[in-house]
C-alpha cells in the first residue's frame, strides 16, 4: 500500500467512525473550556470595564504588553495573582493532555485496527480497496465479544472503543511521559546545534538547517505515532518493543509513510493559514459569535486531519 | 611588522610629511571644506603612525589653546582616556566591574611636552592617571593664546567600549591628550568614570595618519590628502573645522557606499560580511540627516561617515564623533527584519551631530541633555520614516514603536530624576535618567505643548546654542519663553524630581465619575464622560487634589469615563486605567475569551493529539 492510498483509507475510516471525532472534538472542547474559565473570570474582573481591553482584544497591543510586563515585574502581589491564574491553565493544559490522549489513543487506534481486521475476514469493500489482507494479525488479547465478526464489525461499538481506551492506558502514559522527555532533548540538542552551526559557518546554513530540522521533526512524529499504531495491532503494551517495530517499520516503508504525512501535514497547513491569514484578521471583535465557529471548525477540521493521519497509519501498519 | 617610529626622532620627518600632505591638499581636496562657523578654540594638529601588529600609536601633538575666558589661566588640564584601561584599579574599571584583560590593556603615556619654543614642562598625572595638569610658564591671559607640543605613545586596548582594535579592525576614539573645558573659573575635567561621555571646547583638528598600504580609514572631517610612500606605508591626511573632537577608523576590509542627501555625503564604510546592511543604514541615514536638518538645522558640514564595525568588535558600535558615528549589527538580517535596531543605532548616533556635536553638553554633568534630546528626536525620526506605531518593530499585527520600548524602560524603574552627573546614578538608573525617562518626558512636553510648539522650542533651542555649552536651564529659559509657559511640572517634578504619575478614573456612576491621581506628580489633563445617549463632555483637570468627582444630575446615565483620553501623557505609569464603563465591555471580552479558547483547544491538540 503506498501513502496516498492509505490516506485515503485512512479519510474513509475517520468518515465511518464519525462518533470517534465527536469523542475527541468534545473532551477538547470541554477540557479546554474548563481549563478557561479561572482566565476568562480573571479577564473580567480585571480589565473587563476597562476600554483599555478594546485594544487588547483588537491584536497585541504594545503599550498594553508593555505596561502588564512593567506591572508584572514591579508588583508582586499582581505577580502572584498572574501567577496562579496562567499556571492553572497550563499546568491543566500539560495535565489534561496527557491522561486523555493516553487514556483516548488505545480506544481510537483499536477501532480503526478493528476495521481493517474485520475487512480482512470479510473482504474489501469497494470504498477500501487498498484494505489490508488475510495476513493480518488477530486481535491478540481482546476479550471474543470484541472481535470483528459479525454483521456489527464495522459500527462504532463503545464498549470495543472503551476497552482498548483501558487497555492500552498505563503503556501509553509512561510512553507519553518518556516522549515528552525525548523530544525536549532532541529539540534542545539540535536547535542547540543547529543555532552553534549558523553562527559559525553563516546565515546561508539557515536554508539548509531549517529544512534538515522539519524533516527530523516529521520523522519523530511519525515514530512517536507508529509507536502507539504497532502497540495496539501488535496487542503488545511492552512500549520499548512497540518502538522498536515502529522504527523498524518507519525506516523500511520511508515512501508510503512520506505519501501518508505528506498530505495529512499539507492539509493541517493549509487549515491553519487560512485561519490565520484568511479568516483571523477579517473578523472584526464584535462578531465574536461567527469568531467562536469559525475557530470551531478550524480545530475540528485539525482533529480530523490527524485522525486521518492515525487510520491511515494503522492501514499501512496492517499490511 | 611596521616598527613604531618614535616621536622624537620622526619630529623632522613628520614635520616634513605634513606640510607636503598640506600642500597635497590643495590639489586632492575631494570635496569643499565649509567656512569655519565658530572662532577656534581648542585646536590640534596630530601626526600619528599606527602599528597594526603591536596595535600601537606614536604620535607628535600640536595645541593651541585659546583664552576666550575672563581669567588669566596658569595650567592646562588634558584628559588622557585611555588610561582607563591600564588596570582594574582606574576609576572607569571600577565602575564597570568586569572586562579588565591584563593581557589586553589600553594605555597613553606623554614621554615630552614642552612649549613651542622649546621650554620643557612637566605633565603631572591627577586622580587615576586619566587626567593629567600641565603648569604653563606664564598665565594665558584673556584674549591671548597659547600653543604646546606633546609626544605621546599610547597602546590600543581591544575594544570593548568605544575605542581599541578587534583583529585588523580599528576605531580610534578618546586617544589623544585633550584639552577640558575652562569655565566658572576652573578647568571642568572629570576623571573619565564608565557612565560618563565627553565634553570639549570646538576647535580645527588637522591629523595626518600613517598606516601600511591597504588599510581603509574613515575620519572625522574629511580627507585632504592621501600620500603613498612607495614602501609599504601610507599617509591620510584629515582636516576638520568647528568640531569638539577627533576620531578615527581603519580597517583593510572596508568597503564604501555613498548617498547624497541635500548635498551631503553620506559615506557608509561597511565591511564585506555586512554589505546586506548598505540600503537600510543608508535609508536610515539619509531619514535622519534631512529630518533633523528640517527640523533643528541644517547639518554644516560636507561629510557625514557611518562606520560598521565587526561582529567581534560591537563594543566600538553606537557611537558618536562629530561628522562621524558608529553602527551597530550584532542582531544579524534574521534579527534585523524584526527590530528595527539597526536603524534605531543609525538614527540615535547621528542624532548627536545636532545634540552633542554642534550643541556640545556637558556630557559628565548632565548626560540627560545630550543622549535624552538625541533620543527623543530619533523617536521622532524613526515614526516619520518608519510609521508611529511600527517604528520599531512591524511584523503582521505585532507593532512597537521606539517610543514604547522607551516607555517599557522607563515605567519598569520610574523613580528616577534626569538631572545628575553621570556617576551619580546607579546601577540601571543611568539608562533610565538619561535616555528613556527623558524620551518620555520630553514626548509628553510635546503632546501638552503641541508638536509646532516643541518643535519651535528645540528649533529656537538648537540655534540659539549652537557651538555652545548649554546647560538644564538654558533650556528652561528657552521653553518658557517660547511655549509662553511656566513649565515647573516638566523640569521640578522630572528633571531635577523623581516625581511619578498615575491617573485613574475609579468609579463610574449613573450621575457621577470619580478620578484619582496616585504618584506625587501633577500635570493639568482632561477627563472625557461618556453618556448613555453617546453623548459626551470634556472636563479640564489640574489634577491637584488627589481625587475628583465630577456630577452630572440633569443628564441621561453615564456610560464610560476617560481621564487623558488623547494619552498625552507618556509619563503616566498605566495607561490601562484611565477609562472604566459602567457594564463589562462584552463584545471585547468574548473576543478575548474565544481566542483563549482556542489556544487551549491548539495546545491540547498538539500535545495530546486532541
Amino acid at each position: 500500500m503506498n501513502g496516498w492510498s492509505a490516506f485515503r483509507v485512512g479519510l474513509s475510516r475517520v468518515l465511518r467512525y464519525r462518533q470517534v471525532l465527536v469523542i475527541l472534538f468534545a473532551v477538547n472542547l470541554f477540557g479546554a473550556l474548563a481549563l478557561a474559565a479561572l482566565p476568562a473570570w480573571g479577564l473580567a474582573a480585571g480589565l473587563g470595564c476597562r476600554p483599555a481591553i478594546r485594544q487588547a482584544a483588537d491584536g497585541v497591543d504594545a503599550w498594553l504588553v508593555i505596561e502588564t510586563l512593567a506591572s508584572w515585574s514591579t508588583d508582586g502581589t499582581l505577580r502572584q495573582k498572574t501567577m496562579s491564574l496562567g499556571s492553572v491553565p497550563a499546568a491543566g493544559v500539560a495535565l489534561l493532555a496527557w491522561l486523555s490522549g493516553a487514556f483516548l489513543n488505545g480506544g481510537v487506534l483499536f477501532t480503526y485496527a478493528e476495521d481493517g481486521r474485520s475487512l480482512s475476514k470479510l473482504g474489501s469493500s469497494p470504498s477500501d480497496k487498498t484494505s489490508p489482507g488475510p495476513q493480518a494479525p488477530p486481535s491478540v488479547d481482546a476479550p471474543e465479544a470484541l472481535s470483528s465478526n459479525g454483521p456489527n464489525a464495522r459500527r462504532f461499538r463503545w464498549r470495543r472503543f472503551l476497552w482498548g481506551c483501558w487497555h492500552w492506558f498505563g503503556a501509553f502514559l509512561l510512553l507519553g511521559i518518556a516522549q515528552a522527555v525525548a523530544s525536549v532533548v532532541l529539540f534542545v540538542l539540535l536547535v542547540g546545534g543547529a543555532i552553534g552551526a549558523v553562527a559559525a559557518v553563516g546565515g546561508w546554513l539557515t536554508w539548509v538547517v531549517v529544512p534538515l530540522l522539519m524533516l527530523v521533526a516529521v520523522l519523530w512524529l511519525a515514530l512517536t505515532e507508529c509507536t502507539r499504531i504497532v502497540a495496539v495491532i501488535e496487542g503488545t503494551r511492552n512500549v520499548v518493543r512497540a518502538f522498536g517495530g515502529a522504527i523498524r517499520f518507519v525506516l523500511r516503508h520511508i515512501p508510503s509513510v512520506a505519501g501518508l504525512y505528506g498530505p495529512a501535514l499539507l492539509l493541517l497547513g493549509l487549515v491553519h493559514a487560512l485561519y490565520r491569514w484568511g479568516l483571523m484578521p477579517h473578523l472584526p471583535l464584535e462578531w465574536w459569535a461567527l469568531l467562536l465557529v469559525v475557530q470551531q471548525a478550524t480545530i475540528a477540521v485539525r482533529l480530523g486531519a490527524r485522525l486521518v493521519r492515525l487510520a491511515g497509519g494503522v492501514a499501512l501498519v496492517q499490511v | 611588522m611596521q616598527p613604531p617610529t618614535h616621536p622624537h626622532t620622526s619630529h623632522a620627518l613628520a614635520t616634513l610629511l605634513l606640510a607636503s600632505c598640506f600642500l597635497a591638499s590643495f590639489f586632492l581636496l575631494p570635496l569643499p571644506v565649509h567656512a569655519s562657523l565658530t572662532p577656534p578654540i581648542a585646536s590640534y594638529t596630530i601626526n600619528v603612525t599606527l602599528d597594526v601588529e603591536a596595535k600601537t600609536l606614536a604620535a607628535h601633538e600640536i595645541v593651541t589653546y585659546v583664552n576666550t575666558t575672563a581669567d588669566p589661566i596658569s595650567d592646562l588640564v588634558f584628559h588622557l582616556y585611555l588610561n582607563a584601561f591600564r588596570s582594574a584599579d582606574t576609576v572607569y574599571m571600577r565602575e564597570i566591574g568586569h572586562g579588565w584583560d591584563p593581557e589586553r590593556t589600553g594605555w597613553i603615556t606623554v614621554i615630552d611636552v614642552r612649549m613651542t619654543d622649546g621650554t620643557p614642562l612637566t605633565l603631572e598625572e591627577v586622580e587615576d592617571g586619566t587626567l593629567a595638569r600641565a603648569a604653563l610658564p606664564t598665565p594665558v591671559a584673556p584674549g591671548e593664546a597659547v600653543t604646546i607640543e606633546l609626544d605621546f605613545e599610547a597602546q590600543l586596548p581591544q575594544v570593548f567600549a568605544r575605542t581599541g582594535y578587534a583583529g585588523d579592525f580599528f576605531m580610534v576614539g578618546q586617544w589623544f591628550p585633550k584639552l577640558g573645558v575652562w569655565q566658572d573659573g576652573a578647568w571642568n575635567a572629570y576623571p573619565f568614570h564608565a557612565n560618563a561621555e565627553f565634553y570639549a571646547d570646538f576647535g580645527t583638528y588637522d591629523v595626518t595618519i600613517t598606516l601600511p598600504e591597504g588599510y581603509v580609514t574613515g575620519g572625522t572631517g574629511l580627507p585632504a590628502s592621501k600620500v603613498d610612500h612607495g614602501d609599504g606605508t601610507q599617509t591620510v591626511h584629515y582636516h576638520a573645522e568647528d568640531v569638539i573632537d577627533f576620531a578615527w577608523t581603519a580597517s583593510p576590509h572596508f568597503l564604501e557606499a555613498t548617498r547624497r542627501v541635500d548635498g551631503i555625503e553620506i559615506l557608509y564604510m561597511h565591511l564585506p560580511e555586512h554589505a546586506w546592511t548598505i540600503e537600510r543604514v543608508l535609508d536610515a541615514a539619509e531619514a535622519a540627516v534631512s529630518h533633523y536638518g528640517s527640523w533643528y538645522g541644517p547639518y554644516p558640514y560636507n561629510r557625514l561617515t557611518v562606520v560598521d564595525v565587526p561582529n567581534d568588535g560591537q563594543g566600538a558600535g553606537g557611537m558618536e564623533y562629530p561628522t562621524l558615528v558608529t553602527a551597530g549589527t550584532l542582531i544579524g538580517p534574521a534579527g534585523a527584519r524584526a527590530a528595527r535596531l539597526l536603524e534605531v543605532v543609525v538614527v540615535h548616533e547621528i542624532g548627536h551631530q545636532w545634540w552633542q556635536s554642534m550643541v556640545a553638553f556637558n556630557e559628565a554633568e548632565e548626560p540627560w541633555l545630550d543622549e535624552g534630546f538625541t533620543d527623543y528626536s530619533a523617536v521622532q525620526v524613526m515614526a516619520a520614516a518608519y510609521g508611529d506605531d511600527t517604528s520599531f518593530v512591524d511584523i503582521g499585527k505585532v507593532e512597537m514603536s521606539y517610543l514604547d520600548t522607551r516607555r517599557a524602560e522607563y515605567i519598569s524603574n520610574p523613580r528616577v530624576p534626569m538631572y545628575g552627573r553621570a556617576w551619580e546614578f546607579a546601577g540601571r538608573d543611568y539608562q533610565t535618567g538619561a535616555y528613556s525617562k527623558p524620551v518620555v518626558a520630553l514626548s509628553t512636553l510635546e503632546r501638552v505643548l503641541g508638536k509646532e510648539t516643541m518643535l519651535d522650542v528645540m528649533r529656537t533651542f538648537f540655534q540659539r546654542h549652537q557651538f555652545g555649552h548649554p546647560t538644564t536651564e538654558d533650556f528652561r529659559a528657552v521653553a518658557e519663553e517660547v511655549s509662553d509657559q511656566e513649565l515647573s511640572w516638566f523640569f521640578d517634578g522630572l528633571v531635577y524630581g523623581d516625581g511619578v504619575l498615575n491617573y485613574t478614573v475609579t468609579d463610574v456612576d449613573t450621575h457621577s465619575v470619580t478620578v484619582m491621581r496616585q504618584g506625587n506628580l501633577t500635570i493639568p489633563t482632561e477627563v472625557q464622560v461618556t453618556f448613555a445617549d453617546r453623548s459626551t463632555v470634556l472636563e479640564r483637570w489640574d489634577g491637584a487634589e488627589a481625587e475628583a468627582t465630577f456630577t452630572y444630575p440633569g443628564r441621561p446615565p453615564v456610560r464610560s469615563a476617560e481621564v487623558d483620553p488623547e494619552r498625552k501623557l507618556v509619563v503616566d505609569l498605566r495607561w490601562a486605567d484611565n477609562g472604566l464603563s459602567r457594564r463589562l465591555e462584552i463584545s471585547p471580552w468574548l473576543a478575548l475569551t474565544t481566542r483563549l479558547l482556542y489556544n487551549l483547544q491548539s495546545a491540547l491538540l498538539t500535545l495530546g493529539g486532541l
